[in-house]
């Protein structure tokens, strides 16, 4: 084979590498107990909903982003997103405190990073 | 043409550096795993490379606390709490570093504006009640304990200090239901006992109040305030039981070592009641 013809497949097949859809899995479980490591919050970030039910079932769904204040918490090592309607629960994270969480059946991603969170609910269990 | 070069050298080096996004998340992992003392002059570098992150002030405010730098840990705290970081961690941490710095009245300040917006954080709320006991603000304090008591009535901790500061602002009857509360669950709490012959001095029961000294004895025979209130009490009706005691107090008080003044006052009374016989 030519070498430029063996040059242009190595495109394509990088290309076509490229295209595939990326993961919508995110890590951290749906509920449990977790010890508060940090907490931030990120002004208007541009993120996507999406429920966790279609990962489950290997649907690739619509990404609409859109514009939040996002509340994160770290939680033995791994960063989820709080609920938007739990900023009060949020507000009153203690460091080193172990709470109970569980999802609320929403994932998010972020559009900047392409990073995927997992979005609970705390103190619920 | 050299300065030029410079500049250039400088502006690639600067570009080569990490970004504030690398340096946030380093700062993070630091802080996650309690390496405060590494988290903290990557904050610092934020503070003018991502000037508009609000994560910033709280994270400073908790990682000098951590680390003990009280006045650091107020300055940012209030910086925090100006740009309207008003989370829990923000108030707990702060008022911790103002009773550090011995700013009483900052102090107070952050526990009350923090048990206003955070009225379900126990351990905050106790934190207060202490502090506000220490500088003799028996009112709050008792105010304080007394919700948690009646949240938790099996608590002997939170329900003994809402019966003290009842008693230390004068309200006796409150004082007496914590006090009969505590026995009620732990009878041979000695401390209680005392506190309920106290009250009764106080009610001008004295009879009720030499039985609660004695019980407290029963329970802890090394109480020497008991025995002190007791022997004392004792003087106007039985000055030879009142003698023994006083003699007995003297002993315990020399082997403890308490202040002089408490040693001559027992010895002045021993005197006093021998002299009477």
């Amino acid at each position: 084979m030519h070498f430029v013809m063996k040059i242009f497949i190595f495109c394509v097949f990088a290309f076509l590498m490229a295209c595939k859809p990326a993961s919508l899995e995110a890590p951290g479980s749906d509920k449990g107990f977790g010890t508060v490591q940090d907490f931030s919050i990120s002004p208007n970030v541009r993120m996507a909903l999406y429920s966790s039910s279609d990962t489950e079932a290997e649907k690739q769904p619509e990404l609409e982003f859109g514009s939040m204040d996002v509340h994160y918490v770290t939680l033995d090592g791994t960063t989820y997103m709080v609920d938007w309607s739990d900023i009060e629960d949020f507000k009153s994270l203690k460091i080193g405190a172990q709470i109970p969480f569980r999802s609320n059946g929403y994932l998010a991603r972020e559009e900047s990073t392409g990073k995927n969170y997992r979005v609970i609910m705390l103190n619920e269990s | 043409m050299n300065l030029k070069f410079c500049l250039l050298g400088l502006l690639v080096l600067s570009a080569c550096g990490p970004s504030k996004e690398e340096i946030y998340q380093e700062a993070n992992a630091h802080f996650a795993k309690t390496e405060y003392k590494e988290s903290l002059p990557l904050y610092e570098q934020l503070l003018i490379k991502d000037a508009n992150n609000i994560n910033l002030y709280p994270k400073l405010t908790i990682a000098y606390g951590m680390t003990g730098d009280w006045a650091k840990c107020v300055q940012y705290s209030e910086d925090a709490l100006q740009k309207g970081q008003d989370l829990y961690e923000v108030y707990s941490v702060s008022a911790l570093c103002y009773e550090r710095l011995n700013q009483w009245e900052k102090a107070k300040t952050a526990y009350q504006v923090g048990m206003k917006k955070y009225p379900d954080q126990q351990t905050f709320h106790i934190r207060a009640g202490l502090l506000f006991f220490t500088q003799a603000d028996y009112e709050t304090s008792s105010q304080i304990f007394k919700k948690w008591a009646d949240i938790r009535p099996q608590d002997l901790d939170i329900n003994y200090n809402a019966a003290v500061s009842l008693e230390k602002s004068n309200q006796s009857d409150a004082a007496e239901l914590y006090y009969r509360r505590i026995l009620a669950i732990k009878p041979e709490h000695a401390n209680a006992s005392f506190g309920l012959g106290s009250v009764f001095e106080q009610k001008k029961q004295p009879a009720l109040a030499i039985g609660f000294y004695e019980k407290a004895l029963k329970s802890n025979p090394e109480h020497l305030s008991a025995l002190l209130n007791l022997a004392r009490l004792q003087e106007t009706k039985q000055p030879q039981v009142a003698l023994k005691s006083w003699q007995k107090y003297l002993v315990m008080a020399k082997e403890t070592k308490q202040p002089e003044s408490f040693i001559k006052k027992a010895e002045s009374r021993i005197q006093a009641l021998k002299g009477r016989g």
